[in-house]
């Protein structure tokens, strides 16, 4: 609570400088509409699979990889909530601990998702190449900028600054984190023919 | 007025979503044109969500209750909280962006620069709100200047710098004439002699002569550096011709070979003069109407310079050769035995 | 809870007699010049928003003119080969750099102080999303320096032709063109989500949501949809990008789904958000109307209700078959879904006219800019049921005539509009009656005489689209078309002056010029780093009239 002299009766202020769950409401908005693009991006493949059968043939995608890949990133979600759960419990070291490990998982998943373009053995001169190149790039980006979202809950806990009292750093970069998830499990079952 | 349970806003998301879902199910049903199911389909979900987020967090919308007996009015009831606090990182960040949008169209080296003015950008961004929260005491700050900007930061920054003014003066040499890059190489040492020698000979310079010297030294590097990548690298090496090596270059979306004649065992040195711009050279068994059969062999995409290629020796015939990523870019391959 | 002082002789509530001193005592509209850089405060983004986009809508404009006079005189050679090129620069220009942005940088100022708070939700993001939009138009607009960006563009409703054999120059133009798009695209979502947010959240005690007045509805609507439709156009972008840069072939003439595909992404910047460019109009004419009748529209509930099926509806334009909105006859798309949008305009136009039953209105300039929109909207509608009986083709002039009519320019009124009447805020003063009658004279007049011509050239089955033509009796319809476009560009600089002129000269404006009867109207003009030294309490949608009446009599206070 902050308090100045008041050169007549004070007021009430109408309106807190840090309302609470702001950034968090913001990130949700934002990362549902960022849905969107990568909806723009599946429906541009589901338009294609209306004229060929995808994925064309030559195609032999690498399963054990997209799902290992998927894996790799599904597995961070949890993760992700853990640091949550840790940091509302004023659990330091545990949200230390699970922020590094999701930081791990998405540079994990970043360093599959560039193997995986660099071995897929088809460029983007097709139709299928340029919007199966523009879903993982894309997925790809995300999940870097995601990781420096990570990075930043993690210093903003080891400095004291998200803790039990003041969670939502964590919650606001966890919320981001869950989106690339999604985003990604979505591309991944558009792309990868496990449910034909 | 009545408090409710759920606030408008959510409400009207849920009436979108409603209204997206309701007509991508009719579109799916009438037409069955699947990017325009997808679209609707998909708004419909997201916007359900964003009514469920609302519904949790926007919380609720009830107005104080006013009795009848309540007196007038006041005009003057609250106050409407702080101003912002303004920072120029979000326009550092912006103007990375824009750089970034550059570098896309251009390569790959402002596409680097862009990396580097975004990440300031946002680490200022985060040390500014790191800084403005109350837990940033002196002595705090004391014990992260010691702790970490001296030992890491500090060490670190004088690595990008120094690794920036590599790249750009090596952008500068290898943009220039072999022998104008002698003379320049030259010019930039004695001038960083004499910058030097003056800077040791005037123990007093001011602080602002040396920031405005640092200045111009970084960006006249910079900025030659980016003029240098843009305009691209002078062709260097020189590479060995003769037996056992096919040569074939890439440029303006072209292979320079219609036809390329390859005998077992030699391997192919690829150019691609089409910087910033991904290109391949892949073998293809031709199909018997002359289409692109089974892949044969795939070489690793460069985006600039040139690659030597080994590829695994196919039985002597006809084949196809293509850039994986360019449709219009393709010949005939022929394998002598 | 946070207690702060309030500042004697700051800016009081009903206080409309005498502009308050700000700390110094001096008092001027908060510029949009180099002190903005590093502001986070919405006033100054507001005012960087709305400069910039204007500025870049006269330079459509001029770009506009070019190609119609190219039209009027199809002999010379006035664009040379760069009619399409031209073309997309107008359109884009005009549309997503200039109407989008321009009401995003009202709503950016007004919205805060409509409920009632200092600040943004989030105003660092907010500032970089405004920079990043001025960053973005000067990408675009290199694209033309640096090369010629591939011909066609998002005014097409084919896809690009495939690029092959284009310069280096050209394809990094190109790139840059579709880079700067993508800049402004996302800078539309960060700042739409920033300000859902701060109106979710930043509302003053009282201010419940069905108070909030109706133009921060509407640009609550309008961000909505923003949010959920214009990263589409980014994913749209990103296809482009790959086929433009790196030889991909998704919108190659050869795969058909590239037709459907880039009518639902890029055809007009994703369409949802084409058509809601008139949404924050409807609620910047409902708060115009309400104020200068003195009285609350009829109904609010309806009104807001409106605003929302249109936000609502404006998504069914993905409901077209493939190749079906390329036969657009009736605005970009001619689904019975989106002509269904017509409705709550109506309903709005409506709500409006009902509210003149008690009695005469104050007169202000910015209610005859609603009632030239009004016309423009009815001559759209009247065009619209003309054209089935008068056998118009798809793909004519008269498409041109109906873009510019109905999605531009009654949008483009209203906006003028908005600005007429809170220019006390915006920049302390208020604008000249004089030089606004001359504007909304040409720029009403200008839109009509380009609708009309162009109608005319559709009925006559001019396509459109095209820099040459065989019949030359069509010469002086498109030389009217021409003179038409003359006038709304005089009428804009004629608007830009005027608005640099008041921002420039020191502020005069009363707080409450117009006893005025929402939030916005309870502070100095143009409003002091905080908004509000003090709010007043908020019983209603009309806390102003509500306090009016308490000074007035005992029985004040309206529920």
């Amino acid at each position: 609570m902050t308090a100045t002299t008041a050169a007549t009766p004070a007021l009430p202020s109408g309106a807190p400088s840090r309302p609470r769950n702001v950034a968090t409401l913001a990130v949700l908005i934002l990362a549902l509409g960022g849905m969107m693009a990568f909806a723009a991006l599946i429906a541009a493949y589901r338009a294609l699979a209306h004229y060929q059968s995808l994925p064309p043939k030559g195609v032999k995608l690498d399963n054990y990889l997209g799902v290992m890949t998927t894996f790799t990133l599904v597995l961070s979600a949890p993760l992700v909530e853990w640091a949550w759960s840790a940091v509302r419990r004023d659990e330091r070291r545990q949200a230390i601990a699970a922020l590094g490990l999701t930081i791990g998982m998405g540079i994990a998943f970043v360093d599959l998702d560039w193997y995986l373009v660099s071995r897929l053995g088809f460029g983007v001169a097709t139709p299928y190449g340029t919007v199966f190149y523009a879903m993982v790039i894309l997925a790809g980006i995300n999940a870097g900028v995601g990781i420096l979202f990570l990075l930043g809950a993690l210093l903003r806990v080891l400095g004291g600054q998200a803790s039990g009292s003041e969670p939502e750093p964590v919650r606001v970069v966890g919320w981001y984190w869950e989106f690339v998830v999604v985003a990604w499990v979505l591309v991944a079952l558009t792309l990868y023919p496990i449910v034909k | 007025m009545p408090s409710t349970l759920l606030n408008p806003a959510t409400k009207v998301f849920a009436v979108v979503a409603g209204l997206g879902i309701a007509i991508g199910l009719g579109f799916e049903i009438a037409v069955g044109e699947s990017s325009g199911t997808v679209l609707l389909v998909a708004q419909g979900l997201v916007a359900a969500g964003v009514a469920v987020a609302v519904a949790a967090l926007a919380g609720r919308d009830a107005a104080p209750a006013v009795p009848a007996d309540a007196p007038p009015p006041s005009a003057s009831a609250s106050t409407p909280g702080v101003p912002a606090q303004g920072s120029m990182f979000p326009g550092l960040c912006a103007m990375g962006l824009g750089l970034g949008a550059v570098g896309a169209a251009t390569g790959a080296v402002i596409m680097i620069l862009a990396l580097v003015v975004t990440g300031v950008g946002a680490a200022g961004w985060f040390g500014q709100s790191w800084r403005e929260h109350p837990s940033w005491t002196p002595r705090v700050r004391e014990r992260v200047r010691y702790r970490l900007l001296v030992p890491a930061a500090l060490p670190f920054a004088m690595l990008g710098l120094a690794a920036s003014i590599a790249i750009g003066v090596s952008r500068i040499l290898l943009t220039v004439p072999e022998k104008a890059a002698v003379g320049v190489a030259l010019v930039l040492a004695v001038s960083l002699l004499v910058a030097f020698f003056a800077l040791a000979s005037r123990p007093g310079l001011g602080r602002s002569a040396l920031t405005a010297l640092v200045v111009m030294a970084v960006l006249s590097v910079g900025g030659a550096g980016i003029a240098g990548a843009t305009r691209g690298e002078r062709r260097i090496e020189k590479v060995p011709g003769g037996p056992g090596t096919v040569r074939i270059t890439a440029r303006n979306i072209k292979f320079d070979l219609t036809e390329m004649t390859l005998a077992r065992g030699e391997v192919v040195v690829f150019r691609n003069r089409d910087t910033g711009t991904f290109h391949n050279v892949a073998f293809y068994a031709q199909t018997p109407d002359g289409g692109q059969g089974r892949p044969l062999f795939n070489g690793q995409p460069i985006d600039r310079g040139q690659i030597t290629y080994h590829p695994p020796p196919p039985p002597a015939g006809t084949y196809l050769f293509a850039c994986d990523f360019h449709a219009n870019m393709r010949g005939t391959l022929i394998v002598s035995g | 809870m946070t207690v702060t002082e309030t500042r004697p002789g700051g800016a009081g509530v009903l206080d409309s007699s005498a502009p308050a001193a700000q700390p110094g005592g001096v008092r001027g509209a908060p510029d949009a010049g180099p002190r903005s850089v590093g502001t986070a405060d919405h006033k100054r983004l507001g005012l960087v928003l709305l400069g910039t986009s204007t500025l870049l809508l006269i330079l459509g404009i001029v770009m506009g003119e070019l190609l119609q006079a190219q039209l009027a005189a199809p002999d010379t050679n006035v664009v040379g080969s760069r009619y399409g090129e031209l073309l997309s620069l107008h359109a884009t220009a005009t549309a997503v750099l200039f109407l989008g942005p321009f009401w995003l940088g009202l709503a950016t100022y007004i919205l805060p102080l409509q409920i009632g708070t200092a600040r943004l939700a989030l105003p660092r993001l907010h500032a970089f999303a405004t920079w990043l939009y001025v960053v973005g138009g000067v990408v675009f607009l290199a694209s033309y320096l640096a090369g010629t960006p591939s011909h066609g563009g998002i005014t097409l409703s084919q896809p690009w032709a495939a690029v092959q054999g284009l310069s280096r120059a050209d394809r990094a133009a190109t790139s840059l063109w579709i880079g700067g798009l993508f800049l402004v695209g996302l800078a539309s979502v960060l700042a739409s989500g920033d300000l859902i947010v701060t109106m979710l959240k930043l509302r003053a005690p009282g201010m419940t949501l069905a108070r909030v007045p109706l133009f921060s509805w509407a640009s609550f609507a309008t961000s909505s949809v923003v949010v959920l439709a214009t990263p589409v156009f980014l994913g749209g972008l990103t296809l482009l990008y790959l086929d433009q840069r790196y030889g991909g072939t998704f919108f190659s003439p050869s795969n058909k789904a590239g037709v459907a595909v880039w009518q639902h992404t890029i055809w007009l910047f994703g369409r949802p958000e084409a058509f809601v460019l008139l949404l924050p109009g409807l609620g910047a004419a409902g708060d115009i109307v309400s104020t200068h009748f003195r009285r609350p529209l009829v109904d609010l509930t309806t009104a807001r209700a409106a605003l929302i099926a249109f936000a609502g509806l404006s998504f069914a334009v993905w409901a077209a078959g493939p190749g079906r909105a390329s036969a657009a006859v009736v605005l970009p798309t001619s689904t019975w879904l989106t002509a269904l949008t017509a409705g709550p305009v109506a309903v709005s136009v409506l709500l409006w006219l009902a509210s003149g039953r008690g009695g005469p209105p104050r007169l202000h300039l910015s209610l005859a800019f609603v009632a030239g929109a009004v016309l423009l909207l009815a001559l759209g509608a009247g065009a619209a049921i003309i054209a089935p009986a008068a056998r118009v083709r798809a793909g004519t002039a008269w498409s041109t005539g109906q873009l510019h009519v109905v999605l531009f320019g009654a949008p483009t009124l209203l906006a003028l509009g908005a600005v007429h009447h809170w220019a006390p805020k915006l920049f302390g003063r208020r604008l000249s009656t004089a030089l606004g009658v001359l504007q909304l004279l040409l720029v009403l007049g200008g839109f009509a005489v380009v609708g009309v011509a162009e109608y005319v050239l559709g009925y006559r089955h001019m396509p459109w689209h095209v820099d040459s033509y065989a019949r030359h009796s069509l010469r002086a319809l498109h030389g009217l078309a021409a003179a038409g476009g003359g006038m709304v560009l005089l009428g804009m600089l004629l608007f830009a002056l005027s608005s640099l002129a008041a921002a420039w000269r020191r502020s005069d404006a009363p707080g409450d010029p117009y006893q005025g009867m929402t939030l916005e109207w309870a502070t100095t003009s143009p409003p002091p780093p905080a908004n509000f030294d003090a709010l007043p309490e908020i019983r209603s949608a009309q806390p102003l009239a509500d306090l009016r009446a308490a000074q007035a009599g005992p029985a004040g206070g309206a529920a």
